[in-house]
């Protein structure tokens, strides 16, 4: 009769490896982004490195933006405690208390008079955590649009 | 004398067989979940959820990975962490970024064909991601991804 049993030790062993080097992990995926292309910079030091100027910076031709606001201080530092969707008529306010929800209704709505009907911008408050960006963007996704970024409304 | 089993005893060898189809099948199990780090990607980077997010395309050719955890720090393969909020560490991220651009286009006739993947914790803070997706922009990187946990 074969001997098994050094082949059932090695085989615990190998198993005893993986199980303790297993972490299951979420599963990473990827968003798409589109950003313009910018002028060619060519530092060769640290000192020629030039500072950006915000004004000369390309923008998304975007006929919406999504703007969220939070506090700056207090319990609900981080979280959204405003939407507001800017278009070319004026702002509206998203003040229903499920906010995303009643976000994605609006942008579906808004989306048929638009001229751009492909292209939105999102502008979150400096210390607006990035989970909630990307909460944001799931939704203007759902909507159908390419999302694009603009600076922190409140650091001018 | 005999040492064989006479005629009338039990064999109490225990049948191992079930175990073993077992264990290999727990083994097989565990060497393909194995997820060795094959990708520049820190533990301390907490992903935001999301369910637009779709599967990597492994496909993607010359990539590089920027990682921004909770504390502001850039977090790079192979460098120190800058921190953004430090404006010395910006002028060096943008110094590195411009000789990145440069290698990336020397590699490719003069394009750059590098793919930026932005992996940025759920806790970071927006300005830090903006002021981050706009040092690549300045350095002229236009291939843009996003890393998120996939749900639903």
């Amino acid at each position: 009769m074969l001997n098994i049993t050094p082949m059932l030790d090695l085989t615990f062993q190998l198993l005893f490896f993986f199980i303790v080097n297993y972490h299951p992990s979420a599963l990473e995926g990827q968003m798409d982004m589109a950003l313009p292309v910018h002028s060619e910079n060519k530092a060769q030091t640290p000192d020629q490195v030039q500072e950006i100027n915000p004004a000369t910076m390309q923008e998304l031709p975007a006929d919406l933006t999504v703007l969220l606001k939070t506090q700056n201080g207090g319990e609900q530092t981080g979280m959204i405690t405003q939407i507001i969707v800017r278009d070319r008529a004026g702002d509206t306010n998203i003040t229903v208390d499920d906010k995303f929800e009643a976000l994605e209704k609006y942008l579906a709505k808004a989306k048929e008079g638009l001229t751009n009907k492909e292209d939105i911008k999102i502008e979150g408050d400096s210390r607006l955590k990035w989970y909630y960006i990307v909460k944001v963007m799931d939704v203007c996704k759902k909507a159908g649009f390419k999302i694009g970024f603009g600076p922190p409304p409140d650091l001018g | 004398m005999s040492h064989g089993p006479s005629h009338g005893e039990v064999n109490c060898d225990p049948n191992l067989t079930p175990m073993l189809d077992l264990v290999m099948q727990l083994l097989m199990y565990f060497i393909i979940c194995v997820n060795f780090v094959a990708e520049e990607v820190p533990q301390e980077v907490s992903l935001p959820p999301s369910q637009g997010a779709r599967p990597i395309d492994k496909s993607e050719g010359d990539v590089l990975f920027l990682n921004l955890d909770s504390g502001g720090n850039l977090i790079v393969f192979g460098q120190k962490p800058w921190n953004l909020n430090d404006l010395s560490a910006v002028t060096d991220v943008k110094y590195w970024l411009d000789k990145r651009a440069t290698e990336a286009k020397k590699d490719d006739n003069g394009n750059c064909r590098t793919s930026i993947i932005i992996r940025a914790d759920k806790s970071s803070d927006y300005a830090l991601v903006y002021k981050l997706m706009q040092l690549c922009k300045e350095k002229k990187f236009n291939r843009f991804k996003l890393r998120a946990n996939i749900v639903g």
